[in-house]
């Protein structure tokens, strides 16, 4: 049972992180929602600081 | 921006035109109350902990009611910190950052204000007063009564239909991390819960333990941790006003996260009766949980880089900060506590608790409070106050750090004292001062708290400086990567449309890991424990009778199990101290298990035959009168106004207290086939404090025990040990036999037979020997073989000093004769033909008969005891029965009998 929990989350890990990192466009997709939240963030920002 | 982004539907609501019109509704009535009642809550909670932590150095601090004792106030405190503060802040925080996530408002106003009601007036305020009421449940993170548990799981329901069915209409390739956190935690906690909660009441001892031990990691690591690292994912963003890091490896983390933390239960119970494979299994997820969070506080402070004057200028922000480098700190300090070499030396000891609060504090309430200040920032019209927030930023750091620091030296000296054969009173003396520190620290840990709501409700009512230049700036990026991005989007083109969106988190995450951890921790160990207790059960087990059965649940109500473990682990240093280790078999009846998670007091699961009724009666009554040096609480109100009057609940505790470890002990060596034969070796060493003796019953040697070691053999008394032994008498048996030996202690009251006076006594080495290895069986005196032995030489030189024994008196041979024949005919079915304290009916007899041969009453004592008997003995008064002269002849022929054990000596 260790053994197989061990192997999953190495083989999950490594398998994602070797696909993140030879694909650039991959990169891109998975880091999109950083910039999506600071653009609402700053929608909502921008309402609160009308509404002072 | 790509087609895949929600669009804003027309059923949102609008505060006013432009901008805001594409936004949905902020619930920002339901932010303050719950951020308020957050507050507040936090205050209570560090107040209750400031309360606990002074019982330690001042017991019977606030009186001996029921409903402050430390217990019920301990049990209180956490859950306090867990529901009311940290609770309340997160869910303030959910109406602020979902509707941010997902651009929708949260599903319903009114479900809101039913959440904020059922959680702070169904959960939180009537769970304290159940608890204060004595209405609980003995199970860390858990204390709250079942009732409560019902409202609990029901407010998380529906905060999953308020917070988590609007992130489930983001596509899961749109949806920040926070929104991961959010959903996945709250899944998970809803599933968890009720598992936590109520299987050890159904699984018994060490099955239902394992359970508890998910709960225990789960309420931390799936609650507490999803929803601070939502916090501290938004909060840094939001202040620096450039994106994360790297979004990739926060999904790396949270993924991670969700898959290991929950592997991480039975690390709380290395060592113990769960099987191997569940503990080994624990503790390597712990190493890699280290790694995990490693990858994600790595990328928290990279999100951080260039910002250090904001850190340095944003109050928020820099409580995120700390929170975040505490969160690094806890999470490797975690990893290698649960590593057995490092647990075996470190569990149950303060070290644990300090680590708790480094978690509890310095990571979750710093994150939530630096969220709750940013969160506050953004009401409308309302403004933290910066000057007392910084206050409240120090003042939590150098508590906490204090605290912190503390713990963790005070749990190392535990740690060397426990494995070390130092008497276990040792260990509560050596903490004086760092409890006291603890208590200090806790002060300014409580002043920040009160500034920090000092803060929110002093803030200016002003704007924040416009920051639109670098605002925009982001959001030229944020427009470049959005075009880029189409390019990415094309990979994923062909994906099923099932798995692009957020409710595949709450499967796989939230449902999914769940289920892993449910088996492989709690099932699987469960299965395996069941064939072992069929397998190795001896035939006389037997459930506990009523009575115990509702001491038992006194015991668990008044918390005797957060300072008195249950479970004898597998170590040398246990094995040593307390006798045999847990057996699985033995905790089939107990539901739920009391095994406990700390140990001030020592372990009880050998408690039976240890001590005797008069004592727990005393020592609960009051306990320094039986051990003077004690820190437990008294527990008056089990009694009706004396030790010598328990009530009916203290007449259960007591008979549940007497249970502990005697199925254990009516099985013998077959109760020992789980114990591998190292282990055996170390039980036989003959240390524990456990006093039966175990070889031949001490009536075929006149009660003299002769493999107790002699502890003074020259029979002189050395003025320099004697009074080094008047300092171990006062700090260990003054309690009961009184500062000056004259059996006027305190404890007195409550004990039948009453304790000896030792003014009144000569003892020879050997029955002293005895007495002290020993014990008194069928008295209150218990044995004393957790003292260092040099101890207990210079308390036998101390008690000889006491009283120096009688020159033979010369009788007469007439009165020899008629002494004889009066001792013949009254005395020598107990007190044997010799004198000896072996007669025929001695071995029926507790306490054991005297053997006139080794103790040596004097005169006024003998005479005073063959006139009134002993009380509590089966000595009779024999006034009435033989004339004054037939009795003082008694009396001079039982002084005459003493010759310093050699006759007995010379007999073995």
């Amino acid at each position: 049972m260790i053994d197989i929990i061990v192997g999953v989350i190495s083989a999950v890990s490594f398998g994602i992180l070797i696909f993140w990192a030879i694909r650039p466009s991959a990169r891109k997709w998975f880091e999109f929602p950083k910039y999506k939240m600071l653009e609402d963030e700053e929608r909502f920002s921008a309402l609160d600081r009308r509404r002072d | 921006m790509n087609d895949r982004q929600s669009p804003v539907s027309n059923q949102h609501v609008s505060y006013e035109r432009g901008i805001s019109s594409e936004l949905p509704r902020i619930d920002y009535d339901l932010i303050r109350c719950h951020g308020h009642a957050a507050v507040v809550t936090v205050l209570i909670s560090a107040l209750l902990g400031i309360l606990v932590a002074t019982k330690f150095n001042f017991p019977t601090f606030l009186g001996g009611h029921a409903w402050e004792t430390w217990g019920r106030l301990r049990y209180n405190h956490t859950q306090g910190i867990f529901f009311g503060w940290l609770g309340n802040a997160f869910i303030a925080f959910c109406y602020f950052v979902v509707p941010r996530l997902t651009n929708r408002p949260v599903t319903s106003r009114k479900l809101g204000w039913a959440i904020f009601w059922l959680w702070n007036f169904a959960v939180v305020l009537p769970g304290w007063i159940l608890v204060c009421a004595g209405f609980s449940q003995p199970l860390e993170w858990a204390e709250f009564p079942i009732i409560v548990d019902v409202f609990v799981i029901l407010a998380f329901l529906l905060m999953l239909v308020q917070f988590v069915k609007p992130l489930f209409s983001v596509p899961a390739g749109d949806l920040y991390v926070s929104g991961w956190y959010i959903t996945g935690g709250l899944v998970f906690t809803t599933l968890a819960y009720p598992i936590g909660n109520l299987v050890p009441e159904f699984a018994a001892g060490a099955k239902g333990a394992a359970f508890s031990g998910l709960w225990i990691h789960d309420a931390v690591g799936l609650f507490v941790t999803p929803l601070a690292l939502a916090m501290a994912y938004y909060v840094i963003p939001s202040v620096t006003k450039r994106p994360i890091y790297s979004h990739f490896i926060s999904m790396m983390g949270f993924w991670l996260l969700f898959f290991i933390y929950p592997l991480n239960g039975t690390h709380h119970y290395v060592y113990s009766a769960i099987p191997m494979s569940a503990q080994r299994g624990a503790i390597i997820a712990s190493v890699y949980l280290g790694l995990t969070v490693v990858l994600v506080v790595t990328n928290l402070l990279l999100s951080l880089r260039g910002s250090s004057d904001k850190v340095g200028g944003n109050v928020p922000l820099r409580f995120v900060w700390f929170g975040v480098v505490a969160y690094l700190l806890v999470s490797l300090q975690g990893s290698i506590q649960a590593l057995m070499p490092v647990n075996r030396f470190i569990h149950f000891s303060d070290w644990v608790i300090g680590h708790s609060h480094l978690a509890m504090i310095g990571f979750a309430s710093f994150i939530a409070a630096g969220a709750l200040a940013h969160v506050w920032s953004s009401l409308p019209g309302v403004r933290y106050n910066a000057r007392a927030m910084n206050w409240s930023y120090w003042l939590l750091a150098i508590g906490l750090s204090l605290m912190v620091i503390d713990l963790t030296a005070a749990g190392l000296v535990e740690g060397q004292l426990w494995v070390s054969r130092a008497p276990w009173i040792d260990s509560v003396r050596a903490m004086y001062p760092y409890w006291l520190t603890r208590v200090i620290s806790g002060i300014p840990i409580i002043a920040g708290f009160l500034l920090f709501w000092t803060g929110l409700l002093t803030g200016p009512r002003n704007a924040i400086p416009s920051q639109s230049a670098s605002v925009r700036r982001n959001s030229e990026r944020v427009s470049d990567d959005g075009e880029k991005r189409g390019g990415a989007q094309e990979i994923f083109h062909g994906t099923p449309s099932i798995l692009g969106y957020a409710f595949v988190i709450a499967f796989v995450a939230g449902f999914g890991f769940f289920v892993i951890s449910f088996v492989v921790l709690g099932i699987i160990p469960a299965r395996q424990l069941q064939a072992e207790i069929d397998r190795t059960v001896p035939h006389s087990m037997q459930p506990l009778t009523p009575a115990e059965a509702r001491g038992r649940v006194v015991y668990g109500r008044e918390g005797c199990a957060y300072c008195h473990t249950e479970q004898v682990r597998v170590i040398a240093a246990d094995v040593l101290r307390f006798g045999a280790p847990t057996a699985p078999w033995e905790t089939q009846y107990d539901y739920p298990h009391l095994w406990g998670t700390r140990r001030i007091g020592p372990d009880l699961s050998r408690e039976h035959g240890l001590r005797t009724d008069d004592w727990h009666f005393a020592h609960l009554f009051d306990p320094r009168s039986t051990v003077p040096d004690s820190i437990m609480p008294p527990y008056p109100w089990l009694f009706n106004g004396s030790s010598a009057k328990p009530n009916q609940d203290g007449l259960d505790l007591v008979a549940y207290l007497r249970s502990l470890g005697r199925e254990r002990e009516l099985a013998g060596d077959s109760g020992n086939e789980q114990v591998d034969h190292g282990m055996a070796m170390e039980m036989s060493s003959g240390y524990s404090a456990h006093g039966i003796p175990d070889t031949r019953p001490l009536i075929d040697t006149g009660g003299i025990n002769p493999d107790a070691p002699v502890f003074k053999t020259t029979g002189e008394i050395e003025a320099t040990q004697a009074q080094r032994g008047r300092d171990v008498f006062q700090h260990n048996c003054s309690g009961c036999h009184g500062v000056n030996a004259d059996d006027h202690g305190i404890a007195r009251p409550g004990l039948l037979p009453l304790p000896a006076n030792l003014m009144r006594h000569h003892y020879s080495d050997a029955d002293l020997a005895t007495i002290l290895w020993d014990g008194v069986y069928g008295s209150a005196m218990p044995p004393w073989r957790q003292l260092d032995k040099s101890d207990l030489a210079a308390v036998t030189a101390y008690v000889q000093s006491l009283q120096a024994p009688f020159a033979r008196e010369p009788m007469a041979p007439q009165e020899l004769d008629a002494a004889s024949k009066l001792f013949a005919s009254n005395c020598v079915s107990c007190h044997g033909a010799q004198g000896a304290g072996d007669g025929p009916a001695a071995g029926g007899l507790k306490p054991s008969p005297v053997n006139f041969h080794v103790r040596q009453p004097t005169p006024d004592r003998a005479r005073s005891v063959i006139e009134r008997g002993i009380p509590g003995s089966s000595m009779p008064a024999w006034k009435g029965q033989l004339s004054d002269d037939d009795r003082n002849l008694l009396a001079r022929y039982v002084l005459s009998l003493y010759d310093n054990g050699h006759k007995e000596v010379q007999g073995q």
